[in-house]
């Protein structure tokens, strides 16, 4: 029990921690795409690299808000079946769906360490920063997504809660 | 071949598996079973989401949670208010109103029926309205909020389809009305055989006491031309961003940057309704909202490529083709495959998944692209208030605070008149199309 809290602390830092990237990430791209549109309408110049970089922090933005959402288990899906069997049986369904979601980001966060790999010296068209680093978004999201899943699950399983 | 795909997707998703894992792992499945780099995954997944338009979606998400907390989307009701005035179902119209108008800022339905649903409540109940009768109306109402421009789901097309999103704009517009009179009349006939007017005189007189009603704030009414113009900067928002994009000013997703900026300028320093201090909360909570829909995006696009790298988009169109080159009995099939895709689905990854399939079909029957988009929109439209899952159904009943199933008990009448707007829009083009030829 001792090492789910501290699973549980080390959690709940990287949440804090994801949601102050998410709002950087958010307050990045909008100062940086309406910055191009002042530039640009204002003093008729504008970067090459605004929109590159809005672009790829929105992804990182989807990937980290993910893996946020994945621990709460608050990621859209279709509720019947737990809508539908009862409240002992609601408890595995949900685990069991939480597996299938760590089975599949797992899969996906070996999947980009490969990626990784073969974007090698790949620099990207605007902003000339190295690929690699820009994937690498995929696995620092994905294995946070599958450690907060499992500690999900972890909770689900030792932990009696009161069902809200 | 397809049999894998599609029958470990729905497998997945009918065991409640989130629905981009569902997308992730049976294209996944399928990928390691004939022998692809499994690469391709995280490649599609980067480049499904990976799109300067497609930027839009984070921005209207954010732009329509400043409105609503930044006081914009009050204003618009008071002016629905104001014109509709006191007839049988005038509340339950003043909201549909509402939607329309914020539909018109707003590029989607959950932002739509979230603000327009807390600004009505108190007015709806006080109407005499049941909790279930007012959070079926906003339910049905706000899926508006992406046929009438800004769309994130017009966006979501032109970027699939390949067409001009201000075309779609423009149709989108005809569109609204088509969907929208129709609930109006509905609400009236309703409203009336159940006599919410007198229930409200009798709540206005204390013969009936609502709990847990939130008290109608005495704000200082403005009159005449102050009135005018502290309602000019909500009525301007529209101005700006359907406006710009339709002079050429904007692409749509500046225009939801511009909005962005200008509902916080509005919000903060002209309505003072909200302060630089609420701004964190605000961009996380639609930071979160974009990634819940944006990563179904990601995982679609893997699912889409999938699918046309197994030529299934070319093997379906030529079953269909063998089967009837009736364009009408065509167009109304997909319309029920897509309402019954739109029961479980979010929309966007229907689109993503569906367009590759049917636009070569409808083309090649000689339907317009455009008018296809429009027909396509307005019907996710509908299946974001059809149970089990529909996204302003969900938002309907938190924000009235009942259950699913009530609101569904109530949602049949407008689920009829959202289907009868579908079939004119589907089998008149010309209702819509005139904008735009």
């Amino acid at each position: 029990m001792r090492s789910l809290k501290t699973l549980n602390k080390i959690s709940h830092g990287l949440n804090k921690l994801c949601g102050w990237y998410l709002m950087l990430a958010f307050t990045i791209m909008t100062v940086t795409y309406f910055g191009q549109i002042v530039l640009r309408y204002v003093f008729q110049t504008g970067f090459q690299w605004t929109e590159e970089l809005t672009r790829y922090t929105n992804i990182s933005l989807v990937m980290i808000g993910s893996a946020v959402m994945a621990g709460k288990n608050s990621h859209i899906n279709v509720s019947i079946l737990q809508s539908i069997v009862s409240k002992s049986a609601r408890k595995w369904v949900i685990i069991f769906q939480q597996i299938i979601t760590a089975i599949f980001f797992g899969a996906a966060m070996k999947i980009s360490f490969d990626m990784i790999k073969l974007a090698g010296t790949q620099v990207s068209t605007n902003m000339r920063i190295p690929m690699a680093y820009v994937y690498g978004m995929f696995p620092v999201a994905f294995s946070i997504l599958v450690f907060q899943v499992i500690v999900f699950i972890l909770n689900s399983i030792f932990v009696e809660k009161e069902e809200d | 071949m397809g049999g894998l795909l599609f029958g470990s997707a729905l497998v997945l998703l009918l065991v409640g598996a989130p629905i981009v894992v569902s997308l992730g792992l049976s294209s996944l499945l399928f990928i390691i079973q004939n022998g692809i780099q499994p690469i391709v995954v995280i490649q599609k997944l980067f480049a499904g989401i990976d799109s300067a338009a497609l930027l839009a979606v984070p921005f209207f998400i954010l732009a329509g949670d400043l409105m609503n907390r930044g006081g914009i989307a009050k204003r618009i009701v008071n002016m629905a208010g104001a014109a509709v005035g006191n007839i049988h179902g005038g509340m339950g119209i003043v909201a549909i109103i509402s939607c329309m108008f914020f539909a018109a800022i707003s590029g989607s339905g959950i932002a739509t029926a979230a603000a327009i649903g807390g600004v009505m409540l108190p007015g709806m109940l006080r109407a005499g309205y049941s909790r279930s009768f007012s959070a079926t109306i906003i339910a049905a109402a706000s899926p508006i909020g992406v046929i009438i421009p800004p769309s994130i789901a017009f966006i979501v097309y032109a970027v699939l389809a390949k067409v001009s999103v201000s075309d779609l704009y423009k149709v989108g517009f005809p569109a609204g009305f088509i969907v929208g009179v129709p609930l109006m009349v509905t609400t009236y006939i309703l409203a009336k055989k159940r006599g919410y007017k007198e229930r409200a005189e009798k709540i206005a007189l204390g013969e009936i006491v609502l709990e847990g009603v939130p008290e109608t704030k005495e704000e200082n009414r403005l009159s005449g031309f102050r009135y005018f113009v502290d309602s000019i900067w909500a009525i301007g928002t529209p101005v700006i961003i359907v406006g710009g994009v339709f002079a050429g000013i904007f692409t749509p997703t500046e225009s939801a940057v511009v909005a962005v900026i200008y509902s916080i300028i509005i919000g903060i320093y002209v309505y003072k309704e909200m302060t630089w201090s609420d701004l964190p909360k605000i961009f996380l909570d639609s930071a979160i909202s974009t990634a819940s829909i944006m990563v179904i995006m990601a995982a679609a696009a893997l699912f889409a490529w999938v699918m046309v790298y197994v030529q299934i988009p070319q093997r379906i169109l030529t079953f269909v083709m063998g089967i009837t080159t009736n364009k009408n009995l065509v167009l109304l099939l997909i319309n029920i495959i897509v309402l019954i895709a739109g029961m479980f689905m979010e929309s966007a990854s229907i689109q993503y998944i569906l367009v590759p399939i049917v636009l070569p079909i409808v083309v090649a029957l000689g339907v317009d692209p455009v008018h296809f988009g429009i027909m396509l929109v307005t019907n996710l439209a509908i299946g974001m208030m059809t149970p089990p899952f529909g996204i302003t159904l969900f938002t309907g009943a938190r924000v009235f605070d009942i259950s699913i199933q009530e609101i569904t008990k109530e949602s049949l009448w407008y689920l009829l008149s959202l289907i009868f707007s579908l079939m004119l829009i589907t089998f008149f083009p010309q209702l819509v199309m005139w904008v735009v030829k």
